[in-house]
């Protein structure tokens, strides 16, 4: 059975690998955060509901041939609003971006959490018992 | 994967940050090294300057040392005609060391080292969450 059939399975691993991505941006925002001239980014966040509400509704592009170039899952990048910045020209609020680090940190943890409830569902309708 | 490449940047800030706090404490020590000769120029402070660098391997932007600068700044005239350094008029150049300055740029940069820390605190959790999905 592939999973990424199930639209809530596909929708739930593309917003961990967008959480991933997030993290090493934001990682990158803290690691520049006194680097002259460097703005912060952040990631564009894809309509993830649109992603569970439409699946199904549109047909996406068939692989007839093992070579056909497969689209990989890269995320928009964006320039994060400039509120101040440092004489340097350096606009890397910390405190901004710590939070944002805990907030991506604990949709991780939901994301993952909302995974497992969802395989344990399936299971169940197996005919499994839910933890083995 | 992408939470292992935020260590690497992590890493990569540590590290930059690390070498910040080295010549800060260089400076520090040296807050009193004058010139051996009469007329002599006593010890100039360093700045260490960053700057992000395209990390290829990874396809990030990371961090970097970008150069270890001399510090502008006047050197300070002491009178001291009995030390060794003393210009015909008696004067001694000291360092252009602000401790005070050199305090607040060390505190800056254990701030920033925190900030990295936490950074990889918030990934490692994430990979291991990821990886309790299996049980």
């Amino acid at each position: 059975m592939d999973l990424s059939q199930i639209p809530l399975f596909d929708a739930i691993s593309k917003r961990l690998s967008w959480l991933g991505e997030r993290q090493s941006v934001l990682a990158q925002n803290i690691a520049n955060a006194d680097t002259p001239g460097y703005v912060a980014m952040d990631v564009k966040e894809p309509n993830f509901a649109g992603l569970v509400a439409g699946a199904g509704t549109h047909l996406p592009l068939l692989r007839t041939d093992p070579a056909d170039i497969v689209p990989v899952g890269h995320f928009e990048q964006v320039a994060q609003p400039v509120t101040e910045s440092a004489p340097n020209g350096n606009a890397v609020q910390l405190e901004d971006q710590m939070m944002k680090i805990s907030n991506n940190a604990s949709d991780h943890a939901l994301t993952t959490s909302l995974y497992k409830k969802q395989l344990a569902l399936v299971k169940m309708a197996l005919g499994q018992s839910p933890t083995g | 994967m992408d939470l292992e490449q935020s260590l690497q940047i992590s890493f990569a800030g540590m590290a930059a940050q690390g070498t910040r706090l080295r010549v800060v404490s260089e400076n520090l020590a040296n807050a009193d090294s004058t010139a051996q000769t009469p007329g002599g120029e006593p010890y100039r402070r360093k700045v260490v300057t960053f700057k992000s660098v395209l990390d290829k391997s990874i396809g990030a932007m990371s961090v970097k040392v970008d150069r270890i600068a001399p510090g502008s700044g006047e050197f300070e005239r002491r009178y001291d005609p009995s030390h060794p350094a003393a210009d015909a008029e008696g004067y001694v150049l000291m360092p252009n060391v602000n401790p005070i300055a050199e305090l607040l740029d060390m505190r800056e940069a254990q701030h920033s080292y925190q900030a990295n820390l936490d950074a990889i605190d918030a990934a490692k959790q994430m990979i291991s969450r990821t990886i309790n999905l299996l049980s």
